[in-house]
């Protein structure tokens, strides 16, 4: 009976508020994890109203602590719980919950999935089958503080070479005391370290494994981003040492207090910097050139829905929703995400909060991203973090770092996948 | 009737309802735990396959359990050590009359009041290069030009964690320890005051020995506890950089609640266990804190 | 009875080496808990600023207005004080009979329960999450304050016993003796003879107790999911996100977390100096 009056009642709703979605039997309510709390989140949440108004579904949030989601999310989904019907995750998180078969597919149909960048696509599925509904995503780009260029009369760099040279010029010992006050560039350090890695790979046309899942990022391509990594810190000394320890938070602060001129960092980076002092003397523009382009890992949150669910059809028209056209601009005027899908940049809102320029280069940048998909991601991450921090810090060398990380993550592999 | 089997049972009535609580939580996930550590159980691949003592063969071979075995020895090892020594010394500072005591006393608990986890990201922000308050300190002071990077380098990374374990846990020696020292009767004191011994010989003579119980209680709790400490270790460092500050808590960490290897994870689990176990026991052999009473 | 003697002679008077180690390590204690509370008192845009301000300039509270109007803050200190308190009081009153039990009576399986009691703490407590994710599910107890209670508790039963039990070991048999001749039951003998003369001993071990309870942070996490059980500490990470860290009101949560504890310490402290390890030492 109370269901039937819910049905109604949103039947009627549907009516009144949208006309679009075919009234159907919805579950009263579904748990969503986010990762982290709603209130850094304006346009999750706002959209998560938006369904519950639509669709007459409650959706109980629970806000997860970001650094412990996975640790959570693994003890939920271990005991086989329905405690969770669909959850706000990261795009590398796919591997590690599609493989014990936790995750329900989206459904997508092949027109749903055009509206996304391709990478993005690329990105949400694994071995064929699309499991995750985007959300958001974060593409590196170069934030650089324009009055500082500007007062040297430098342009804007776009390969590496020409990121080097501006880098030199804006590292400075402001005062005179033999002491840099001023760094000319940053990259993401600590749990961000394999991203920035990868980011460099693609851009020199590295691979992270071939189609035999044999790790292939000790190549040329491989060595020669590392080598520019290190090059950065130790050779030109552009770079703080201290970013090895680093993550995205700690380097947004850097930028931030004015103590580094350039950052390659990913998009809520813009956000902050509009609500700081920098806003307007900060700008941003495509990520600098490698040999093979600037393809820009892809980093950010999709929705996953849980195989476990006894909700799975409400849950799915959640994440369908939170992917929309309408949430996806949200995310990018609310909260500074950049969207998976590159229409949106299109739209005359989002040109009234950024400047033109600002939209032009997301949009460009979101069309080239990439991320690939292998099991037991977690673990592979962490050797390659490990490796790459000795190779930083100074403790091996950059061919020796990665052939070393190469060799963990077969034996890994040989060793519980058989491979 | 009743209260005669009452009385002929008293001490398992009084034990019970605590026991019951212990077994209740405890039996099995212990069991677990050893249950686990004999199979191969992977939930990525979602399989569960009986191994026998597999993995620990394995685990004799695995670098990474001795390497992460060292880091264990000498992040438990100085953390402890320097709490131990630093809760001494000013707990035997406190004990004597000493203007402001109290205030003393309470200023010296408050790094033991903050949650762990804000204790390792507060450090992490004072240890951080360029804009880290540690740095800004020393550079004001004049003691370094050049700000450093604490928390790139192994050995200063692992350095730093051992100062936030003992900054937060020295208070808990220290609170241990002058309870101690205040049961010890002034005779003795004044005893040696009239055989004209020297402050050193009263602490070594009189002090030491007597505090060895409340000694023992320090040193095991601490061990305890740092033997199993992730929370400073994750917010400080995450393992890094490289693997300098991985220890076996958080090795079992990873294996068993990130990487899904739980049998594996079970096994590293058992092993420290059993070092916990015999690390305790040594401590009751070599201190025996029982001899006092005599 | 005098639980804190104002001893006067237990050694010579300080040494300047003394007062400046003393001096340095309540420097070193400081300096961090100095960082959290200034940070705390300045304005957000202000925290990154550098050089580093040591006074901050226009100090405000609203950092602490923030977390108590913008967030569940008071659901996650009560919910701390209810679990911390409750869990305290469990593994006092489950705990004390049981010590009392272990150091007075000789009967079979003494030793071996008593060291069971030990070790069930030694084992690394990450091995324990998920089995005990699963129990609290079967018990339909996830996201509540009993499942925090019943967590704490099992932590810290095995220490309040141990301490307790050396406590007890110090009281002299006499004075059971003396009791049982008057003709007292052993009920009597524990509850107003011995009880009253361990308070200090109940004082410290509740002390213990509550800070361990009130700090823990792993298993905390992963049973509680709303405010309505999520404590202090897992609150603190609502500041904590992946792309920026609030410092300030980070730091002025912290700060809040830790005060009640610091209450509770000041309270208590004077019985734990004279009581924790008192018991151990016979003279």
């Amino acid at each position: 009976m109370r269901k039937l009056t819910i049905i109604l009642l949103a039947v009627s709703l549907l009516a009144l508020f949208s006309g679009a979605a075919v009234a159907q039997d919805y579950a009263d309510e579904i748990t969503v994890y986010n990762s982290g709390d709603l209130e850094h989140d304006p346009a999750t949440a706002y959209d998560i109203q938006r369904f519950e108004k639509e669709y007459g579904v409650k959706v109980n949030v629970v806000e997860v602590p970001w650094q412990y989601q996975i640790d959570k999310l693994t003890t939920v989904f271990s005991s086989e719980s329905d405690d969770v019907d669909a959850f706000v995750g990261s795009y590398f998180m796919l591997s590690n919950f599609a493989m014990p078969g936790w995750l329900e597919p989206i459904g997508f149909t092949e027109k749903e999935k055009e509206k996304f960048s391709p990478g993005v696509i690329k990105a949400s599925t694994y071995k064929g089958t699309t499991y995750g509904a985007p959300l958001m995503l974060k593409d590196t780009e170069l934030y650089y503080r324009k009055d500082l260029l500007e007062a040297e009369g430098l342009e804007v760099p776009k390969t590496w070479d020409e990121l080097v040279n501006v880098a030199k010029k804006l590292t400075k010992d402001k005062d005179g005391d033999g002491n840099i006050d001023q760094y000319g560039f940053a990259y993401l350090g600590a749990d961000k370290l394999g991203f920035t890695f990868r980011t460099f790979l693609y851009q020199s046309g590295g691979e992270m494994f071939d189609e035999n899942l044999n790790p292939v990022f000790n190549s040329s391509a491989g060595v020669k981003a590392l080598t520019f990594m290190r090059d950065l810190i130790n050779k030109h000394q552009v770079t703080p040492n201290g970013i090895i320890s680093m993550g995205e938070g700690n380097v947004g602060d850097l930028f931030i207090s004015g103590k580094v001129a350039m950052v390659e960092s990913v998009p809520p980076l813009h956000h902050r910097i509009m609500n700081s002092d920098l806003s307007g003397k900060a700008s941003l523009a495509l990520a600098p050139e490698g040999s093979a382009g600037n393809t820009s890992y892809l980093d950010g949150n999709v929705i996953y829905v849980s195989s476990f669910s006894k909700k799975k059809k409400t849950a799915k028209a959640f994440a369908k929703f939170m992917s929309s056209y309408e949430s996806s601009l949200h995310e990018l005027v609310r909260e500074g995400n950049n969207s998976p899908n590159p229409n949106v940049f299109d739209d005359p809102r989002v040109k009234e909060k950024y400047p033109e320029k600002w939209v032009n280069v997301m949009q460009e940048s979101v069309r080239d991203v990439k991320a690939e998909n292998y099991p037991l991601y977690l673990q592979v991450e962490q050797n390659l973090r490990q490796e790459i921090q000795k190779a930083l810090n100074g403790s091996k060398s950059p061919e020796k770092a990665l052939d070393d990380a190469a060799a963990q993550i077969s034996e890994l592999y040989s060793m519980i996948l058989g491979i | 009737m009743l209260k005669k089997i009452f009385n002929k049972y008293f001490h398992y009535w009084m034990i019970f309802p605590a026991i019951l609580l212990l077994a209740f939580v405890v039996i099995y996930p212990t069991f677990n735990l050893f249950y686990t550590s004999l199979f191969f159980k992977n939930g990525q691949l979602g399989v569960t396959r009986f191994v026998g003592l597999q993995n620990y063969k394995k685990l004799f071979f695995d670098e990474n359990f001795w390497q992460y075995l060292g880091h264990t020895v000498v992040y438990v090892g100085s953390a402890v050590t320097i709490s131990l020594i630093l809760g001494l010394i000013i707990s035997n500072i406190l004990d004597k009359a000493i203007k402001g005591r109290s205030v003393l006393r309470t200023i010296m608990l408050l790094p033991w009041m903050i949650p762990l986890v804000l204790t390792g990201i507060t450090w992490r922000w004072i240890l951080q290069d360029i804009y880290g308050a540690f740095n800004a300190l020393l550079m004001q002071l004049g003691i370094i030009d050049q700000s450093i990077a604490w928390l790139t380098d192994g050995t200063t990374a692992m350095m730093g964690v051992i100062t936030a374990d003992f900054w937060a846990n020295t208070p808990f020696v220290t609170i241990i320890l002058l309870a101690g020292m205040q049961s010890i009767p002034d005779q003795l004191y004044e005893a040696a005051d009239v055989d004209g011994a020297t402050g050193w010989q009263k602490f070594y003579n009189i002090t030491l020995p007597l505090i060895k119980p409340s000694i023992f209680v320090a040193l095991v709790m601490r061990t305890l506890f740092a033997i199993r400490a992730l929370d400073i270790v994750y917010a400080l460092t995450g393992g890094g950089p490289g693997e300098s500050t991985e220890v076996l808590a958080s090795y079992i960490y990873n294996l068993g609640r990130r990487w899904l290897r739980m049998g594996y994870g079970s096994t590293v689990g058992v092993v420290l266990l059993l070092i916990t176990i015999v690390l305790v026991f040594s401590f009751m052999f070599i201190l025996k804190p029982g001899s006092v009473r005599e | 009875m005098k639980f804190f003697k104002n001893k006067l002679n237990s050694g010579d008077n300080i040494s300047l080496w003394q007062y400046l180690f003393l001096g340095a390590y309540i420097l070193f204690s400081l300096f961090p808990i100095y960082w959290i509370i200034i940070t705390a008192f300045k304005n957000p845009s202000a925290v990154l600023e550098l050089p580093v301000n040591w006074i901050p300039e226009n100090p405000t509270i609203d950092n602490f207005i923030y977390v108590f109007r913008e967030r569940p803050y008071l659901s996650y200190t009560i919910n701390s004080v209810v679990a911390a308190v409750s869990s305290t009081l469990l593994c006092v009153l489950l705990g004390t009979p049981a010590a009392y039990s272990f150091s007075r009576f000789d009967f079979r399986g003494n030793n071996m329960m008593f060291f069971s009691v030990l070790v069930s703490r030694m084992i690394p407590p990450i091995a324990l999450i998920v089995p005990f994710y699963s129990m609290m599910q079967n018990l339909g107890l996830i996201d509540t304050k009993i499942a925090l209670i019943i967590t704490y508790s099992f932590f810290n039963l095995p220490f309040v016993i141990w301490v307790m039990k050396s406590y007890f070991d110090e009281i002299p048999t006499g004075l059971d003796e003396a009791a049982r001749i008057d003709g007292a039951s052993k009920w009597q003998i524990f509850k107003d003879v011995i009880l009253p003369v361990t308070l200090p001993g109940i004082a410290a071990s509740a002390m213990l107790a509550f800070i361990f309870s009130w700090n823990e942070f792993v298993f905390t996490l992963v049973l509680t999911l709303t405010p309505a059980a999520k404590t202090l500490p897992i609150g603190l990470m609502d500041f904590i996100a992946d792309d920026f860290i609030d410092w300030a009101r980070l730091m002025a949560g912290g700060a809040l977390a830790a005060l009640p504890a610091i209450i509770f310490g000041l309270f208590f402290q004077k019985y734990i100096v004279g009581g924790l390890t008192k018991g151990a030492i016979k003279e």
